[in-house]
């Protein structure tokens, strides 16, 4: 019997706000451990929480670029669970009034555009962090995590593949980082995914059950656990077994996925609206002042890039995947209007030099008018490519327009007919067993011997005149 | 309402509390006389009335996105061991057991 998979997915995005959803505490990443809790964020009894309005703010715009029906009336509510990673014994999220529902994000799959359904949006707050210690006994709790104001967005099942899964997640990924609402760190755990997956024949006579898989933090792991999981499954069905409705976790070391907990009671998380915080009435005009702040979506500049400018997928799925690294693409070619030419240089000795230089691209010292100079050097002649990659170099950390740097260390390209002819005839004379090979029919001497007056010349010689030079000798001698 | 001894057994599971049958049996009656007044709350028309979920009406109550004061002293530090780099610690929890 053969199987479709159906795939819904619930993604969890922290939100870049730089206080938590319900108190003034600290959201960066990486600081000492409970450094920034507070009592709110502690769940100490009598805290009142408050919410934040970026947090509000950023989640209606997220909901907006995924076509959502944005709620007028917003609430939250407590969902009991009795872990150490919550300090309240409850996660406070929107049950029943979430901020909004029925979007949609379109993506491309190998079988053409796909509509995937987004069923809701709400907000709510993140948990703390445990660290198990087996050989000590214990679990260590760090709460700088615990209140980061989280999106979760929930598909429908209308995902069928691994690859389905990766497009739709990389493309949510890029729209929240396009509203610059999230850095979607999946190696911080900015962004995070859990899998929901169950198996239909083909024929849609038997529909198995769904199961939920958990602790998937990385793109590698969701394609690995949903090819594990549709195997498991898959097994069970054709043995005519039928499959527990279940929580399994992703166990990346051993590559499979494991039973977490039954859910054969039903999820019981006794949901009630939470009195302490007031309800949130959007108006018209609020969604108004949000959506005048929407930028253009990562869709519709990939288009542009494609049509537009005739890059390849690669090339323009590589610029789209760093928003600065579009925006300066796109600010260079106002400059300098070859496309291709330009990402060559972006993605290529810039992105190099970025990740050498470990800093990003808002805080480089190029700007598209100096990379504009370099390039017109090299379509001039004055300067070979070569040399212009050092030039870019000494650009990108000293800051100077590329005409200083050129002439302060003489750069530029020697074309003089007479410089070069000497060049030639010191390279030929101290050569002369190549010369002889090449009489002999090895061509292939030729860039060796060019190589050479390079060198001489370092780098600097037009490569064009230099071989005209070269070869016409070469053959003289040869008559 | 009469409640069993199994809803009994279950909320002493989810609260983590080892009863004894004589305790069972003391809490189904003491617990139902509780509901029993639930009851009589039902009895009140409340057809087309919405459900009050908090004692305030306000509505958009925001903070904005900005520190107020900062968290140098921040209060749960009595609560912090040093000895443990500024964790929590509690007991061992490990996935195996998770409920």
């Amino acid at each position: 019997m053969e199987f479709k998979k159906a795939i819904g997915l619930e993604v969890h995005i922290e939100l870049s706000t730089s206080r938590k959803l319900f108190c003034n505490c600290n959201t960066r990443f990486g600081a000492r451990p409970n450094s920034q809790s507070c009592n709110i964020c502690l769940g100490r009894p009598g805290a009142m929480p408050i919410l934040s309005r970026k947090a509000v703010d950023y989640a209606i715009l997220a909901g907006l670029a995924l076509n959502l029906h944005i709620s007028d009336y917003m609430s939250f509510d407590r969902k009991a669970y009795y872990y150490p990673d919550l300090p309240k014994a409850y996660q406070i999220t929107q049950y029943y009034q979430p901020i909004g529902v029925d979007g949609y994000i379109d993506i491309e799959t190998n079988k053409g555009p796909k509509r995937v359904r987004i069923k809701r949006l709400h907000l709510e707050e993140d948990a703390g962090k445990l660290i198990h210690q087996p050989e000590k006994q214990i679990t260590k709790v760090d709460y700088n995590r615990a209140g980061i104001p989280l999106i979760e967005v929930v598909t429908e099942p209308d995902l069928n593949t691994a690859e389905e899964c990766q497009t739709f997640l990389e493309q949510l990924r890029l729209i929240a980082l396009y509203l610059g609402i999230s850095d979607c760190k999946m190696e911080e755990g900015s962004l995070r995914c859990d899998v929901n997956i169950s198996l239909n024949s083909k024929d849609s006579k038997l529909h198995g059950t769904r199961v939920e898989i958990k602790n998937l933090n990385s793109f590698k792991a969701i394609q690995k656990a949903i090819e594990y999981e549709f195997e498991r499954q898959r097994e069970i069905l054709v043995k005519g077994s039928t499959i527990v409705a279940e929580t399994r976790r992703w166990n990346d070391k051993l590559k499979k996925t494991e039973s977490m907990k039954k859910r054969d009671r039903g999820d019981d998380y006794r949901y009630m609206p939470d009195p302490e915080l007031p309800t949130i009435r959007i108006g018209d005009k609020r969604i108004k002042h949000i959506s005048l702040k929407m930028p253009e979506l990562p869709a519709t500049i990939y288009k542009r890039f494609r049509q537009n400018y005739c890059l390849s997928e690669k090339d323009a799925r590589l610029l789209l995947s760093i928003p600065d690294l579009a925006r300066l693409f796109e600010a260079c070619l106002l400059e300098y209007n070859k496309p291709q030419v330009l990402c060559n240089w972006l993605t290529g000795d810039l992105l190099r030099l970025i990740k050498e230089s470990n800093t990003d691209i808002k805080s480089i010292k190029l700007s598209p008018m100096m990379i504009k100079d370099l390039l017109i050097m090299i379509d001039n002649g004055l300067i070979s490519t070569t040399i212009a990659r050092k030039v870019f170099i000494d650009m990108f950390y000293s800051g100077h327009k590329p005409q200083l740097i050129v002439e302060r260390k003489k750069l530029a390209q020697v074309t003089d007919q007479k410089t070069l002819e000497a060049v030639t005839d010191l390279v030929l004379k101290q050569n002369k067993s190549s010369v002889s090979d090449y009489k002999a029919g090895k061509k292939k001497v030729l860039s060796y011997l060019m190589g050479q007056a390079m060198e001489k010349t370092e780098g600097k010689a037009n490569p064009v005149i230099l071989k005209e030079i070269l070869t016409s000798r070469l053959d003289q001698s040869k008559s | 309402m009469k409640l069993s001894k199994r809803d009994i057994e279950k909320i002493a599971y989810i609260s983590r509390l080892d009863l004894s049958d004589k305790e069972i049996d003391h809490y189904r009656q003491w617990l139902s006389q509780a509901f029993e007044y639930f009851s009589i709350i039902k009895e009140v028309e409340t057809e087309d009335i919405e459900p009050m979920t908090r004692a305030t009406e306000k509505t958009n109550v925001f903070r904005t996105d900005e520190q107020v004061k900062t968290n140098k002293d921040i209060e749960g530090k009595p609560l912090l061991n040093t000895q443990h780099d500024g964790y929590f610690i509690v007991p061992g929890i490990f996935e195996d057991d998770k409920q």
